[in-house]
């Protein structure tokens, strides 16, 4: 009974333990080593940009991407030419029938 | 300088307003946040990280609530955030102890005093700050805001944005709780 009674008071003690408590205060000069951490994750963005961007990986990725986009580019130029060639032909041959050319002057036959 | 041309100053990233803001809030933050994570080094931490975020995320506080409660909400939030992380990676520590790839210890967390607990109150505190630990989330909040910070009913309600009545009832179950865990730590202590 006894037992149970002191127990009851140390909770009660415990619980009533923060009631004249003072307000915890971070260590002086926060401002300034805020501002240095603002400083240092400004800082750290371009670093950490910069170590991505220079990573084996993602550097060999980017130049294996340009040069792909590049092949690509080729082969769909090739494949245009390709199929415009008819066309292509038709005016050149409309062309040679009309234009005179050097050879054609140094040549005229009498 | 009103509190609300010092919100714009501190829209328009001006560093003597920010300043202002630190000086003023910082000890309501760092207070708040070394009650819920209980580690002074944390809480340090922690409470910078709040300020960056205050200076980052200015723009986004409309004044529907007052300046300091959108302060303590984020202060909240990031010393919870803090907890999920630690007990997250408590929990894979002892996976991996479980595997063997970790030979550490799985440590109780040491004894936290607050620096402003009275000489007399230490040993008290200490064991109520383990119990608080011990609290769901929401009640460890609402018991540290209204024990720690000191603020009233409806202040709390306004940071956890819940009813009043709410905060009240989640006291009431903070303080049972609380004295059934000190009355089986007691019981097992004498």
């Amino acid at each position: 009974m006894e037992n149970n009674s002191s127990i009851k008071d140390k909770i009660e003690n415990a619980l009533n333990s923060l009631d004249k408590l003072d307000r915890a205060t971070p260590h002086p000069f926060f401002y300034t080593r805020l501002m240095a951490r603002v400083h240092n994750r400004y800082q750290n963005k371009w670093e950490k940009y910069s170590a991505f961007i220079t990573r084996p990986l993602v550097a060999f990725s980017g130049i294996f991407l340009i040069v792909f986009m590049n092949l690509f580019a080729a082969y769909l130029n090739l494949k245009t030419s390709a199929n415009s060639e008819p066309a292509e032909a038709a005016i050149t041959d409309e062309y040679t029938q009309v234009a005179t050319n050097f050879y054609d002057l140094e040549n005229i036959k009498p | 300088m009103t509190e609300w041309e010092l919100i714009e100053q501190l829209k328009l990233k001006d560093n003597e307003a920010f300043k202002i803001v630190v000086d003023t809030w910082q000890d309501m933050v760092y207070n708040t946040v070394i009650g819920i994570v209980q580690n002074t080094e944390d809480a340090e931490d922690i409470s910078q990280e709040v300020f960056v975020q205050v200076y980052e995320s200015i723009k986004k506080f409309k004044g529907d609530s007052k300046f300091s409660t959108w302060i303590y909400r984020i202060a909240v939030s990031k010393a919870l955030d803090h907890l999920r992380k630690k007990k997250r990676k408590k929990r894979f520590a002892f996976i991996q102890s479980l595997f063997g790839e970790n030979e550490e210890l799985i440590h109780d967390p040491p004894d936290f005093f607050h620096p402003g607990v009275s000489l007399e109150n230490k040993e008290n505190a200490v064991v109520l700050f383990k119990a608080i630990s011990t609290l769901p989330q929401k009640q460890n909040t609402a018991f540290i805001l209204n024990k720690v910070e000191g603020l009233t009913y409806q202040q709390i309600s306004e940071v956890m944005e819940l009813s009043e009545g709410a905060v009240d009832s989640l006291l009431q179950r903070a303080k049972n709780n609380l004295r059934k865990n000190l009355g089986n730590y007691y019981l097992n202590h004498k």
